[in-house]
């Protein structure tokens, strides 16, 4: 009956001004402090008393420029709502794209499999060699392996 | 029923505070309460100011029915006006203007 | 037996009646509290236990200072005397102690010193894990509070808390520390948003903690702001009446200690029958129908 229900928000950070295949070098508490300044400019004091009981940044790929943010299930609505408003992280001009919004961890990797396999096929449409192929492809299970150990 | 709150309030001073109260000032002051516990979403509902007494520094709010709670509570947890400590103290609230002239409680029959 | 009525509010700190050195203020005071609506308030004094050393017994040692580390309660008089002279109807003022603790050995001197047994009402203030578990189970006092200044950075859980519910505490959230500061308001909302999340807001009180008359509010105001803490409309109006009013009962009965009552019939058999039948009697002419009358 106590089960804490959570949302797990899965975000793509895209830098303005920097390619798309470039290595996004985001730490989690930057994330974490800068959704939480955008969270007190819009919904005040309360907001934030709301959020921080189960607000955490879970996880970021650098090569895939995802993350994921955890909330509980009442206040994931001012955190999602602040999101398309965040400009800088770390002092870098960012703009923060929504993919998902899952209930578990597992749902949010299911879908971020999909998506990774989906940018692959995007992206080999333009390589033509194998060996670049199979570059791309040891990324992609490289961030596999990281999200089966979480 | 009706779609908006009439609050009577008054600003209150411990020492007695030198320079007078003007309306926008008050108004800004409430705007600020608002944004400060809830945000610069909740502070941009409109809120009149129908009435001001400068003496007195007592006035008429109205706030639409959604957002009451919200003005109230910020209004009970606001403590500074222009930097010094100030508090508010709502005298009456009605969904109509009429019905802050009436008090059931105080009225004799 | 101390009998309470109207709004209530359990904790105003010491150091404002301390500081309202003439008798006018004192009454202006005491008028607007009774003004907005207050019948009985609590004097408030705490402790902690940074100051209490807990030595190693030693063979040979010097003589301990008999010095109480509880306070003396704040004498009442001067305000019922004020009261007596406005003619204020019900208004009753207690004398209540807070102890904050992070161990356990400190709070048996502070239980077994001679003026703890003078205050109405004693609340828990634990900061650390080790000494919320020591509240849960052993600690005889009636409300559980907790410094706004610092993060709740205790885990609750709903066992805990049913625990303390079923210990007869209450929760209390001090409103007068999100009046001055910011961070002390989010302090404060993340706590109460937790006590909502596991103990769906159960026995919860709403109180000042005011150290300056600028920082007392209307009843009904605090009843409007229980909305943001997460608590139900008919919560709200009980945290500032029925809830504190269970508080003082409760006190009453810890400071009354542990008794046993017996209850006997009492033997009135004659009387008994003599008013069934005459109960009996009014049945049978109501149960009978009217009778017609006939035209002659």
């Amino acid at each position: 009956m106590v089960r804490h229900k959570n949302r797990y928000i899965l975000l793509e950070v895209k830098e303005i001004g920097r390619s798309d295949r470039s290595h996004l070098k985001l730490k989690e508490p930057s994330l974490y402090t800068a959704i939480l300044k955008m969270v007190e400019k819009l919904h005040g004091d309360f907001g934030v008393a709301a959020i921080r009981a189960g607000f955490v940044a879970k996880y970021i790929n650098q090569h895939t420029r995802t993350g994921i943010i955890r909330c509980r299930r009442g206040p994931h609505k001012l955190i999602s709502s602040c999101i398309p408003f965040i400009k800088m992280v770390e002092d870098k001009i960012v703009s923060l794209n929504m993919l998902y919004v899952g209930a578990t961890l597992r749902h949010c990797f299911g879908f971020l499999r999909n998506y990774q396999l989906k940018k692959f096929n995007e992206y080999c449409v333009s390589l033509n060699s194998e060996e670049e192929k199979a570059a791309l492809r040891e990324v992609m299970m490289s961030f596999e392996k990281l999200a089966d150990r979480l | 029923m009706a779609n908006s709150f009439y609050i009577d309030l008054s600003l209150k001073f411990p020492d007695p505070y030198g320079s007078e109260v003007s309306p926008v000032y008050f108004k800004k002051n409430i705007t600020e309460a608002l944004c400060q516990l809830f945000g610069e979403v909740s502070s941009a509902v409109d809120i009149d100011l129908l009435k001001f007494d400068k003496e007195g520094r007592r006035g008429i709010l109205r706030v639409p029915k959604s957002h009451y709670v919200k003005l109230r509570s910020s209004l009970t947890l606001a403590s500074r006006y222009e930097g010094t400590v100030c508090c508010y103290i709502i005298h009456k609230v009605s969904p109509f203007l009429l019905g802050l002239q009436g008090d059931s409680r105080n009225y004799n029959h | 037996m101390i009998k309470t009525t109207g709004f209530y509010d359990l904790c105003i700190q010491e150091s404002l009646f301390t500081s309202l050195l003439t008798n006018n203020d004192l009454i202006e005071s005491l008028k607007s509290l009774h003004n907005f609506g207050y019948r009985t308030i609590a004097v408030n004094q705490s402790i902690d236990d940074g100051n209490i050393e807990v030595g190693k017994k030693k063979k040979k040692r010097e003589p301990r200072e008999t010095q109480d580390i509880v306070p003396v309660p704040f004498n009442l008089k001067r305000i019922q005397d004020v009261v007596a002279q406005l003619q204020l109807e019900n208004f009753v003022v207690l004398n209540r102690l807070t102890v904050f603790f992070s161990h356990q050995e400190a709070l048996h001197k502070i239980t077994k010193s001679t003026n703890y047994k003078k205050f109405h009402i004693i609340a828990a203030a634990p900061t650390t894990m080790p000494a919320f578990t020591f509240t849960c189970t052993s600690l005889e006092a009636d409300i559980f509070s907790f410094n706004p200044e610092n993060k709740f950075n205790m885990r609750l859980n709903r066992k805990h808390y049913n625990l303390l519910i079923d210990r007869g505490f209450h929760f209390e959230l001090l409103y007068s520390a999100a009046i001055q500061d910011s961070t002390k308001r989010k302090n404060l909302i993340h706590a109460s948003h937790l006590f909502h999340a596991f103990g769906k807001s159960k026995n919860i009180i709403f109180s000042s903690g005011a150290e300056n008359f600028m920082y007392i509010r209307s009843p009904y105001d605090i009843i409007n702001l229980g909305f943001i803490f997460g608590l139900s409309e008919l919560q709200c109006k009980s945290a500032v009446f029925h809830c504190p009013s269970k508080v003082v009962l409760n006190s009453v009965g810890r400071r009354h200690g542990k008794a046993v009552m017996f209850v006997e019939n009492i033997e009135s058999e004659k009387e008994d029958v003599i008013m069934l039948q005459e109960s009996e009697g009014e049945d049978m002419e109501t149960d009978q129908p009217r009778q017609k009358k006939t035209k002659i």
